[in-house]
């Protein structure tokens, strides 16, 4: 491989679009299909035929007739078909009705006065040149709905009458039909003077070319034939549509020659209509749908190109890539956070090609000895781009062979920078780029801490990894893409990694203030997460080791999850030059989408510190958790009896309530009670209060410092379920006037219409569970229909803003347009930023 | 970059006024976005993945009285598609500070301006083919409550130049013109639809009073225009929801604001955090050029220059249609479609362009910052 060929050095810088004329098609054509046959008895191909050798070949060993190549290097050529007589365009049909509309039909000028057009043809020169292609679009688009309206030529004085068109592709004039011929007619007539009023170029579109006289036949190579196993051919979907087209066309053309009844003649036109009709667009409104014989609809042009799956989504947009693999995930807190952990039958697989120079030329060769076992190689691609495989009887003759400017597709390595997916890429956190860790699982292996940006969970996720392949690549992934530079987001300026679970109840116990630590303990500690300092004190507190992890000059105070809830002072979180004074390390200064203090670390210290950071306090606190333990019981949910006893009775208050709100307002009462009940679980929630913050045990800490659960989850666990909700009122119906027969008719009371007395720790009788089984599924069904509405509405605001970027000046722009004059009106990055703000 | 007055002031309260502003300067600079930055697609994830967890429900309560207001998934959509009708309009209407703790001035504000339209005060219509009339038959209750009276109908009715009289308590209306029902049944519809009092599309008017004791009114259905009229109405706090209406009756800046409240509030009252700056890059891109333009097919994505861009986000054979109908150049400076020939996107790393002459040494001079021949 030439070093050159690498580099392109021709760019596209437009594309021209415009419409072919039947004289071009003739001239790009390679051969003027004539024959519906496609082989002869021998099966090969007939000149002349729809699978004629002069439009390319698609069968290994034959050679194109046009340009000598095999099947890898012929891209295809043209063919036509002259048409008996001329067919409309489909697609051009509401643009044919326009431009007929708007002219004359006697003269053909377009219905505008002479002095108006002289004004009209600046001011479109102008839009063009000012405003774009569009705003010239809408002025086209104003004018032919003027002449449209015209009822006399201002040319020859002529009245004129409107054609209809009667879809899909009926003109009438009067009660006279028009014949693409009788339009062809008309639209020859229009002056190449008059055609840039109806936004046509007479080089590139002239009205005439809108109507098909002569069709384009596709390359085999779109249209390939494919031989299946028992030797019969079969054919594409375009090229039974074009037999249909060919055959037609051939009779329609007989049967004029000898001078068959008008009847027929125009049954075959019409026939020849429809099936050039469907071979453009087979799907059109009130055109029927052409079939194959098994019914199953044939797809022709239109539905090559549009839609997710089609060309422009499916095939130029985004394709499928090599050099990727895709596996479960696994969670594994030994890994850094920065980190994925990589099978190693996937390493052997999939490589890296790496240039052989001075300074890797040794380590290559050993890689290559090394084949057939981990770390090695598995291709060399010589300078003149040859791809040779590394095997027992090729590797010593490589290895002797390899020199500068060969390449080795060596085995992928620890340290080797991979990009990690998890779809739907809701976002651009979605896939950032890990470094590889090379483990003998079968799973990719990822830190709990990274999970929440690419929001997954272990319960059979898989996601994606690709291996860059070259260094500009590895360079930008390395560089822009990394995981440790996107721990803040740019949606709110709070840190997407970050502890969670036990991460947070590890630095929250090591950090409670009570923890004193003996010398011993804390070599293990600190040596667990490679943090080398003397220890001179006998005992250190919990805060003390903490603080090693910090950097001296850090200055730092907020508030905690736990003073938040407990408003005690010793838990707000103060450091002064990397020493925590007082304050409880938990969620609110750690915690995912929360930590105040990552982000502040973030802003002001850089990823790389910040990253070590991350990964030293999360190994440090599953070593303390290692230590000094940490589990909970099912009776650390228990409540005095007292408790229970309140809260049966406080349901019970609300029962008699409820009958009285019934009685007092009647049909009126229901936004009555629905507040009630949310008031009954407010004062259920008041009474498990009382008694559960007494107990202190683990539940509690976990809640106090915000590792999981909350008063939300305790509430329907020990306390109340609650109201079940359906379309956010109580549930009606089911049984006529009730919801299930274990109820009178019209009972309005709580428990009849949903209410759920029971908590999940007392259990739920069957009535409950159903009720509450028929808002869980509410919920999922909800779930299941918004996905597609918020997808499309992010696909819309991406098209609509993907051309937005700043400038220089820090303005937005959209190409020349300026959107704002500063970002955000302060010129400020939000994941630079302090949630938004600055922090001065 | 200068520092904006928000950032001086805090900084100045913080640390006096005399205080050395290098350290501003210093943690400012260093939160600046980087030039080149793809924002518009970092601000359409940011509220397409938080809208994700957003409810698809519609129905809220609002006020003290209980209104159904669009939130949601629904209003983000109906905001972002800049609806000419969106499903429930309402508007905040403020007193002029001197009247806003009057309960009674705002009370007769608010029964002043509720639509009564005849309809609310018919209680049974005749149609009658024979004579060609319609004959109106009256609620006297309904009459006593609006406080208006037979003779101020006929009068309106008058004004619209109908023929019209008096039988008893009954309003007759004949159309000798009329030979079908049909005809008739059109004009009783037009008839249940005529404004008595009030302001049109306006259907409830709601009192709500806030912490400092100072009342407003929420209506449902909107009509700015007419209320910024009234004598007694703070023309400077008085809002609606209908982000067209605002742009007609205040103007595009307006719209742009009530854009970007809009989709906070509804973003907000669940609880998502979105920075405001994003919201900002989609409101000024769908006010840019004087109208409010929504971000779909018929809106921002509909009409970018690109032919590539267009026909890739919808309906493809209509955008190379009319292209070449057009005689269109599709320029090849846009993203997507330099993502289709594998070509290096002008946003991003990719507006960066690095000279270096094919013998390594720098180029200086007349090539810089263009590109390579």
């Amino acid at each position: 491989m030439k070093l050159d060929s690498n580099f392109v050095f021709n760019k596209i810088n437009g594309i021209e679009f415009g419409l072919l004329s039947p004289k071009t098609i003739q001239k790009m054509s390679a051969v003027a299909v004539t024959s519906s046959e496609l082989y002869d008895i021998d099966g090969f191909p007939i000149d002349g035929g729809l699978s004629d050798l002069r439009m390319g070949v698609t069968d290994p060993g034959l050679t194109c007739k046009t340009c000598g190549n095999t099947i890898k290097d012929c891209p295809g050529h043209f063919g036509h078909i002259e048409l008996a007589r001329a067919i409309f365009n489909i697609k051009m049909v509401p643009y044919v009705y326009n431009v007929i509309n708007s002219t004359c039909n006697i003269c053909g000028r377009v219905l505008v006065p002479e002095n108006t057009l002289k004004k009209l043809s600046e001011s479109i020169v102008s839009t063009e040149t000012n405003e774009g292609n569009q705003k010239k679009n809408k002025l086209i688009k104003a004018i032919i709905k003027h002449a449209k309206n015209v009822t006399v030529c201002p040319f020859c004085k002529e009245r004129q009458q409107k054609i209809k068109l009667e879809k899909p592709y009926t003109f009438l004039y009067g009660n006279q039909k028009l014949t693409p011929v009788d339009v062809l007619e008309r639209l020859e007539k229009i002056k190449d003077s008059d055609l840039q009023f109806l936004g046509l170029d007479p080089d590139h579109s002239r009205p005439e070319w809108m109507v098909i006289t002569v069709l384009p036949v596709p390359p085999i190579t779109i249209r390939p034939s494919i031989t299946l196993e028992n030797g019969q051919r079969s054919e594409d979907d375009l090229t039974h549509k074009l037999t249909d087209i060919v055959r037609t066309n051939q009779r329609l053309a007989e049967n004029i020659k000898s001078g068959a009844p008008e009847i027929i003649i125009d049954e075959l036109w019409d026939l020849l209509q429809y099936h050039i009709t469907t071979f453009i667009s087979n799907g059109t409104a009130q055109v029927p749908i052409a079939r194959h014989k098994s019914g199953k609809k044939l797809k022709t042009l239109e539905d090559r190109v549009k839609g997710k799956e089609g060309r422009f989504r499916g095939s130029v947009l985004g394709k499928r890539v090599n050099y990727g693999a895709r596996s479960v995930i696994a969670p594994d807190s030994f890994l850094r956070f920065d980190e994925v952990g990589i099978p190693l039958r996937i390493a052997r697989e999939i490589t890296y090609p790496e240039y052989v120079t001075d300074i890797n030329i040794d380590r290559l060769k050993t890689l290559i000895k090394n084949y057939d076992s981990y770390p090695g190689a598995n291709y060399v691609i010589t300078p003149d781009g040859i791809k040779k495989k590394i095997t027992e009887s090729t590797s010593t003759n490589l290895i002797e062979e390899l020199k500068q400017g060969y390449i080795v597709e060596r085995h992928l390595m620890d340290g080797d920078v991979v990009l990690f997916n998890r779809q739907p890429s809701l976002h651009r956190q979605s896939i950032m780029g890990h470094y590889a860790r090379i483990l003998p699982y079968n799973t990719l292996g990822i830190s709990p801490a990274s999970t929440l940006p690419y929001n997954a969970d272990f319960d059979g996720d898989e996601m994606n990894i690709h291996i860059l392949q070259n260094e500009e690549a590895i360079a930008e992934a390395d560089m822009l893409l990394n995981i440790k530079h996107n721990i803040v987001s740019p949606r709110h300026g709070l840190p997407l990694i970050g502890a969670l679970q036990d991460f947070i109840s590890g630095c929250a116990m090591l950090t409670s203030g009570g923890m004193i630590i003996d010398k011993r303990t804390a070599e293990f500690l600190l040596a667990n997460i490679g943090v080398e300092v003397p220890l001179k004190k006998d005992k250190y507190t919990g805060r003390e080791i903490f603080s090693m992890l910090l950097p001296k000059d850090f200055n730092f105070e907020s508030p905690s999850t736990t003073f938040n809830i407990t408003k005690d002072d010793n838990s707000y979180v103060r450091i002064k030059n990397g020493k925590l004074e007082t304050g409880v390390i938990d969620s609110a200064t750690i915690g995912k989408e929360n930590g105040s203090l990552l982000q502040f670390m973030f802003v002001r210290y850089g990823a790389d510190i910040t990253a070590r950071f991350i990964d030293q306090f999360s190994r440090l606190s599953l070593m303390v958790l290692l230590k000094y333990g940490m589990s909970v019981n099912i009776s650390d949910f228990d409540m005095p009896q007292a408790a229970y006893t309140k809260i049966a009775e406080t349901l019970n208050e609300g029962e008699a309530e409820a009958h009285n709100i019934l009685k007092t307002y009647g049909s009126a009462a229901e936004p009555q009670i629905i507040s009630l009940t949310n008031r009954l679980r407010f004062r259920v929630r008041n009474v498990i209060n009382t008694f559960i913050r007494t107990k202190n045990n683990n539940v509690e800490n976990m809640m106090n410092t915000g590792a999981k659960g909350s008063m939300v989850n305790l509430i329907p666990t020990i306390g109340v379920v609650g109201q079940s909700l359906l379309r956010d009122a109580r549930m009606t119906n089911g049984f006529e006037k009730r919801i299930t027969s274990h109820f009178m008719k019209d009972d309005n009371g709580l428990k009849a219409r949903g209410f759920v007395k029971s908590s999940y720790m007392a259990g739920l009788n069957p009535v409950e569970y159903f009720v509450h089984a028929a808002s869980s599924r509410e919920g999922l069904m909800d779930n299941v229909i918004r996905t597609p509405v918020s997808g499309y509405m992010q696909r819309r605001l991406s098209t609509a803003l993907q051309d937005l970027r700043v400038a220089k000046d820090l303005s937005v722009r959209l190409g020349n347009k300026i959107v704002q004059f500063t970002y955000g009106e302060d010129g400020i990055d939000v994941s630079a930023s302090d949630k938004g703000d600055l922090r001065i | 970059m200068e520092i904006p007055e928000k950032y001086l002031r805090a900084f100045k309260n913080k640390y006096g006024e005399d205080a050395n502003i290098e350290e501003l300067k210093k943690i400012y600079e260093k939160a600046l976005i980087t030039p080149g930055e793809d924002v518009g697609v970092i601000a359409a994830q940011s509220i397409g993945e938080a809208s994700t967890q957003l409810t698809l429900r519609t129905k809220h309560t609002a006020g003290l009285t209980i209104i159904n207001t669009t939130t949601g998934l629904p209003r983000l959509i109906e905001i972002f598609d800049a609806k000419k009708d969106i499903s429930t309009p309402f508007m905040d209407v403020y007193l002029k500070p001197e009247f806003a703790k009057s309960k009674q001035k705002a009370t007769e504000l608010a029964d002043s301006i509720i639509e009564v339209k005849i309809g609310d005060l018919v209680s049974s219509y005749d149609i009658s083919m024979k004579r060609k009339a319609i004959e109106l038959l009256f609620d006297k209750d309904a009459l006593k409550t609006y406080g208006i009276t037979l003779r101020t109908v006929l009068s309106k009715l008058e004004k619209m130049k109908l023929p019209v009289h008096m039988e008893d308590n009954k309003i007759v209306i004949t159309d000798k013109t009329a030979d079908n029902v049909k005809k008739l049944i059109k004009l009783r519809s037009k008839l249940t639809e005529t404004n008595l009092s009030g302001i049109p599309h306006i259907s409830r008017a709601i009192l709500n009073r806030d912490k400092e004791g100072n009342f407003w009114i929420k209506t449902v259905g909107t009509n700015l225009e007419a209320i910024l009229k009234l004598d007694d109405v703070d023309q400077t706090r008085t809002i609606s929801n209908d982000i067209i209406e605002v742009s007609k009756v205040l103007g595009i800046e307006a719209a742009r604001n009530l854009i970007v409240s809009e989709v906070y509030n509804t973003l907000q009252s669940v609880g998502l955090k979105v920075d405001l700056r994003h919201i900002f890059v989609i409101s000024d891109a769908m006010c840019m050029d004087g109208t409010v333009k929504g971000i779909g097919r018929y809106g921002l994505s509909g009409e970018t220059e690109s032919v590539f861009a267009r026909a890739a986000f919808e309906i493809p054979l209509k955008h190379i249609v009319e292209a070449g109908l057009y005689h269109e150049t599709d320029k090849f400076d846009y993203v997507a479609n330099n993502i289709m020939s594998n070509q290096v996107i002008p946003v991003g790393t990719g507006s960066i362009k690095l000279i270096v002459k094919k013998d390594g040494t720098e180029d200086k001079g007349k090539t810089k910052g263009k590109d390579k021949e």
